[in-house]
């Protein structure tokens, strides 16, 4: 594969150098390839620019708050769990990057090198069949192109190298992968666990598979990358490289090949098509802080913008060929968005194991495989959900008196009252043509670029689902002996879940989907989407994880065809 | 560096010195300038005497003190509404003080302020403005205290990095 001395053009361009644009940019460089990595923000070197990660609490001018008057300014952000004192510099403000709410959607966004994978939460469960003939099987969306099967290996592959702690829990609705020791349960967890197994076939309570570095291997030393301390301090940037992120990870790597051209301040305008031969020929690169325009070139084009910069990437490329969008032939590009569903919450108390507390700190909890509708359709709602569950001891320190006696309550032990248990959901949501993401093409943002339009709601199967998860879950709770249960539903807008997929949806047939079953534009071959916008379906699980294995296997793919000359 | 360079080094570093403000017992004679909130040396200085009464720990510098986090949170963090009735309650505090004692609580002697201070504290009827004051001042006194470095290492023995996990560890193991 040779390349051209100019100094824009490269074998290869990934637009995005986030959770799947570093797979991208990894595989390509180890391949050889000259790779061009594009990322609208800012870089985000490992270690050198986490200026966080060793603060102590008491180094926090406002002790994790985030001061109104960011909060005024920036209300969707806000809204976010991880957006407090000691990582909002890796969010995007709203103010930054408009956007068009045809209806509420929180849209959290990480414009940097590593994108969302410095401060994502770092659950990752492999998708079963169940969940990819999930949509053949109950009529809706298309048919998933590809089977657990073609997947499973890349699964490994991507395991292996970004180091995943999990048991080998045997479970068809979540099978195994290649684990690094797990961390334990805790005392009320195992209990819970044992009350559901009992009561309920086919429930499990398991410890969820988070990318951590539980016992490091020899490639993870090679990484540079070391055990995790259970900080939990995770959205920070791990000095210690303890989880997976692109920054200290894939990124890195592709650096050490000499192979990568990473460059930070890219906003990617449209990709370039060229109707005599019948492909894409390159990207056109605003600079974030010039507004200068640039091009550059490559025979291969990866699209890991995020899912739905993704889709406003595409819709923005227009030529006559594609007046509606790049590959955009059938009119589906932008709809059957879909995200998750976790709007509700549980929590109760515990009064059992008042012997024991907890010791140090554990990077997960228990996670719950969909139970719902796995082998057949059992209730009056599609598809399931599976839920997070954790217990902690509740402590608190004794704050009462005043002057001299309230300083001696404080040092005193902690009070102990009985266990604080919740859980919450994390629902298939159904992807519908009515959700969708466009273009408002009377508005641009200070790039030049049309603003996304985002019309994407709940419906009566996700009502149902709430309604449900909250049955299921107080009766699995009331017979595990726990009190005063409460319920919430949050309401919150779709896009706080952080888990927007679809609008650039893999199929087999061009007439109903844009992707193949190797993540290319069924009309443009050398384009590739391999973000969560090629997602069919959701499922329930924590998608990064696949969003990764699709990344390697899509990009081995176009390596093969390169080297064959069919790209 | 040449001499005129220390020279004027020198000139900067004692412009400093006699900007920095006197300190009495920590507290901070000259009002700093807050963003949002308005009040006086004597305010801050009171202030700063029924942090110390609400939790007596010494600090080492002003800025480090329980009443200076205070006033930086409800000055950063809290919405107009709120930072007004914090301000109006001081206001209504040092009134209570002298309506009781003839004095300004800076004044009054150790036992005096905690007698006060029991006194809001049982009473819920002192109109609403000074209560929400002496609660968030406490509060935050108090939040102040339980993140500083002294509380979380040295009582609660906390640790950054602990590498470890223990999901059933024995209470009576545990020395706090």
């Amino acid at each position: 594969m040779g390349t051209r001395n100019e100094s824009n053009h490269f074998d290869a361009i990934v637009i995005g150098a986030g959770m799947s644009g570093g797979w991208a940019a990894k595989e390509f460089c180890e391949a050889g390839l000259k790779t061009l990595v594009l990322e609208r923000g800012r870089d985000v070197k490992h270690l050198k620019d986490y200026p966080t990660t060793n603060m102590m609490p008491w180094e926090f001018k406002h002790r994790g708050q985030i001061p109104r008057e960011i909060a005024e300014a920036n209300p969707v952000v806000s809204r976010c769990y991880a957006f407090r004192e000691d990582a909002m510099h890796f969010f995007v403000k709203d103010t930054e990057h408009p956007y068009v709410q045809e209806k509420p959607f929180d849209w959290i966004r990480g414009y940097q090198v590593g994108g969302k994978s410095l401060m994502w939460a770092r659950q990752t469960q492999r998708w079963s069949n169940y969940d990819f003939e999930g949509p053949a099987r109950d009529g809706f969306a298309v048919d998933w192109p590809i089977r657990y099967e073609d997947l499973a290996p890349w699964y490994s592959y991507v395991e292996k190298f970004a180091g995943i702690a999990g048991n080998r829990d045997g479970l068809d609705v979540l099978p195994d992968g290649e684990f690094l020791p797990a961390w334990d349960l805790n005392c009320v967890e195992n209990y819970f666990k044992d009350i559901v197994s009992k009561n309920y076939k086919g429930r499990h309570v398991i410890f969820g598979r988070c990318a951590h570095l539980s016992e490091p291997r020899e490639i993870h030393q090679q990484q540079g990358r070391g055990q995790c301390q259970s900080r939990v301090l995770c959205q920070r940037g791990c000095p210690f490289g303890g989880y997976f992120n692109a920054n200290s990870t894939t990124i890195a790597w592709a650096e050490r090949t000499g192979n990568m051209t990473l460059r930070p301040y890219s906003v990617v305008h449209s990709i370039i098509y060229d109707e005599e031969k019948g492909r894409a020929t390159g990207v056109r690169v605003i600079d974030a802080q010039t507004k200068q325009s640039t091009e550059y070139f490559a025979k291969v084009i990866f699209v890991n913008g995020g899912a739905l910069n993704t889709n406003l990437i595409l819709l923005n490329s227009i030529s006559r060929r594609f007046p509606a969008g790049l590959g955009n032939d059938n009119g589906l590009l932008g709809k059957y968005v879909a995200f998750h569903n976790y709007r509700a919450r549980i929590s109760a108390r515990y009064e059992g194991f008042k012997e024991f507390t907890t010791d140090g700190r554990r990077p997960t909890s228990a996670y719950i495989p969909r139970f719902r509708n796995v082998y057949r359709q059992e209730t009056d709602f599609l598809r399931g959900y599976a839920a997070g569950f954790s217990a902690s001891r509740i402590e608190w320190a004794n704050t009462s008196g005043l002057g001299e006696v309230l300083l001696q309550n404080l040092s005193s032990d902690l009070n102990r009252g009985g266990w604080s248990v919740g859980s919450h959901m994390m629902g298939e949501t159904i992807p519908k043509e009515s959700n969708t993401v466009s273009l408002d093409t009377g508005r641009k943002d200070e790039w030049g670029i049309p603003l996304l339009k985002i019309n994407i709601d709940y419906d009566d199967n996700d009502e149902k689902m709430i309604r449900d998860y909250i049955e299921q879950m107080t009766e699995m709770f009331t017979r595990a002996g726990f009190t005063d249960i409460k319920a919430t539903d949050s309401k919150q807008a779709p896009g706080l879940d952080i888990h927007e997929m679809g609008g650039v949806r893999m199929g087999r047939d061009p007439r109903t989907s844009l992707l193949n079953k190797w993540n290319q534009l069924h009309a443009c071959r050398n384009v590739f989407v391999t973000d969560g916008a090629c997602m069919t379906s959701t499922s329930t699980q924590n998608p990064s994880l696949t969003y990764m294995a699709l990344t390697a296997r899509a990009a081995h793919h176009a390596i093969d065809q390169l080297k064959k000359g069919e790209l | 560096m040449n001499r005129r360079t220390v020279l004027r080094n020198f000139v900067i570093l004692s412009a400093g010195i006699a900007l920095v403000p006197s300190c009495r017992n920590g507290k901070v004679k000259r009002s700093v300038s807050w963003k949002n909130i308005r009040l006086n040396s004597d305010e801050e200085n009171m202030l700063a005497d029924l942090s110390e009464a609400i939790l007596p720990v010494k600090s080492e510098a002003p800025e480090d003190s329980a009443h200076y986090f205070a006033l930086t949170m409800v000055d950063d963090c809290y919405a107009p509404d709120d930072q007004k009735k914090f301000l109006d309650g001081l206001k209504r505090f040092e009134e209570m003080a002298r309506e009781k004692y003839g004095s300004g609580f800076v004044n009054l002697d150790a036992e005096q302020k905690l007698s006060l201070l029991r006194e809001l504290e049982s009473k819920k009827n002192e109109g609403e403005a000074v209560n929400y004051f002496y609660n968030t001042t406490r509060s935050l006194t108090l939040q102040h205290y339980m993140t500083s470095k002294h509380y979380l290492v040295n009582i609660r023995h906390w640790e950054m990095a602990p590498g470890r996990w223990n999901g059933c560890f024995p209470v009576e193991q545990k020395s706090v």
